[in-house]
């Protein structure tokens, strides 16, 4: 049985990412304490990950990861609304862009998945069928008389100036943890979840400069695509 | 990325038995490396959407583009020693300054180049038309204004010294005076 067609505002916002790539920026391997350092007004509960010469990830509590290499650097934020992001976003950018004086983006990238829990990996596909019906093989193929599970549909929408990059998908995931016995407060955790999710990631495909960019006016223009073309672009 | 093995039969050919083996790695089109090979950005494509969400920026770039050909008009009357014909069409670009202005919360770059450029043409115009070299120099501000709306002001100073060495003045009038009345004299 076909579910009833979704629309964006029935899944859930899970992340959201703003990443940047530009020319090798080896000043990370001099001025990292400094990048961190200026970062940490921002985001003051700061906890390092890792940090190798080429790397350096943090976390910033429970909602964002931060993380900056020689030649890209990303934000992501979790548990949030799309508005709320774009100040923090705006600051990362800016702050690693003087800190390590980069000169211009090679690519820019916006990426917002969204997620909708089932019960059931029929349940998944049912959704899934609703949003993109695919031509599905029916009989016996490969010695199997089965069912199809686990669809997927992936495909960039591009001119030669930006991009989309389309995933819907149906994935599965297990949480498994064993509490120690000799801790109360603490119970196992076996479970099993399904999803659809939304994959939306639109990128920049030729260069930018600095001059060209404030991240905050790019962003909402993104948040006002997604509100108004999603429903259509990728029949959800 | 895909590989593909190409056998070249060339040697095949002349009778030898030697065969070329090229393997050719054919790498996927995707958007990762595209920056290579694109030219650079234009601006207005950016934010080509802007005004749904916010208005200053589509609208700076509007008059920008006004004031860019204002400014072409101005050169091409100039160079032409039509004075007439150029002052009109400074008047005309100096007339969008003041909302040009009311768009510098794009950034401190924005609005100290506007600024820079009012006070310049002000103070001019009270004394005598801009020059040929005058007005290639605010037109390239403003082409560039066009391209990296979002300057720093540390870029945006090292501009407006360019426009101060082509003799104009970019202080505001009656500055002077108000420093003179602060500082007692």
């Amino acid at each position: 049985m076909k579910a009833k067609k979704l629309e964006l505002a029935d899944f859930k916002l899970k992340s959201v990412s703003v990443e940047f790539r530009y020319d090798t920026a080896y000043l990370l391997w001099d001025k990292a304490g400094a990048l961190w350092s200026n970062l940490k007004p921002y985001f003051p509960d700061l906890k390092n990950i890792e940090t190798n010469p080429n790397l350096t990830s943090f976390r910033a509590g429970d909602n964002y990861q931060l993380h900056v290499e020689l030649d890209k650097s990303h934000i992501t934020a979790f548990h949030t609304k799309l508005n709320d992001v774009i100040e923090p976003f705006e600051n990362f950018l800016t702050t690693v862009r003087k800190t390590l004086e980069i000169k211009s983006y090679n690519r820019l990238g916006f990426r917002a998945i969204y997620e909708k829990t089932s019960n059931s990996r029929e349940e998944s596909f049912n959704i899934f069928d609703s949003v993109h019906s695919l031509p599905y093989p029916q009989g016996k193929f490969f010695n199997i008389d089965g069912k199809i599970y686990n669809p997927e549909l992936s495909y960039r929408w591009e001119d030669d100036k930006f991009g989309l990059r389309v995933l819907i998908n149906t994935p599965e995931k297990s949480v498994r943890f064993d509490a120690p016995i000799d801790i109360d407060e603490l119970k196992s955790i076996d479970v099993k979840k399904y999803f659809v999710t939304v994959d939306l990631d639109y990128y920049t495909k030729a260069p930018t400069t600095p001059g060209q960019i404030k991240l905050s006016e790019w962003v909402k223009q993104i948040i006002h695509f997604i509100n108004r073309d999603s429903n259509d672009l990728i029949g959800i | 990325m895909t590989e593909t093995n190409i056998i070249q039969f060339d040697s095949y050919k002349t009778g030898t038995d030697n065969v070329t083996q090229l393997v050719a790695q054919i790498k996927d089109e995707t958007e990762e490396k595209s920056y290579e090979t694109a030219p650079p950005m234009d601006t207005a494509s950016i934010y080509s959407n802007a005004g749904a969400v916010t208005s200053h920026i589509s609208r700076a770039l509007v008059l920008l583009e006004e004031g860019k050909v204002y400014l072409s008009n101005a050169i091409a009357a100039s160079s032409n020693n039509d004075e007439i014909d150029s002052d009109n069409e400074v008047q005309h670009f100096y007339a969008l300054l003041p909302e040009l202005f009311c768009c510098r919360d794009i950034g401190d770059g924005f609005g100290a180049i506007i600024n820079a450029i009012y006070n310049a043409i002000t103070n001019q115009l009270d004394s005598d038309i801009l020059t040929l070299g005058q007005l290639n120099k605010i037109s390239q501000l403003v082409i560039r204004l066009q391209s990296e709306p979002f300057l720093e002001i540390d870029q945006a100073i090292e501009l407006i010294i360019e426009l101060e060495d082509t003799d104009l003045n970019i202080k505001p009038q009656h500055l002077e005076q108000i420093t003179g009345i602060l500082s007692g004299e």
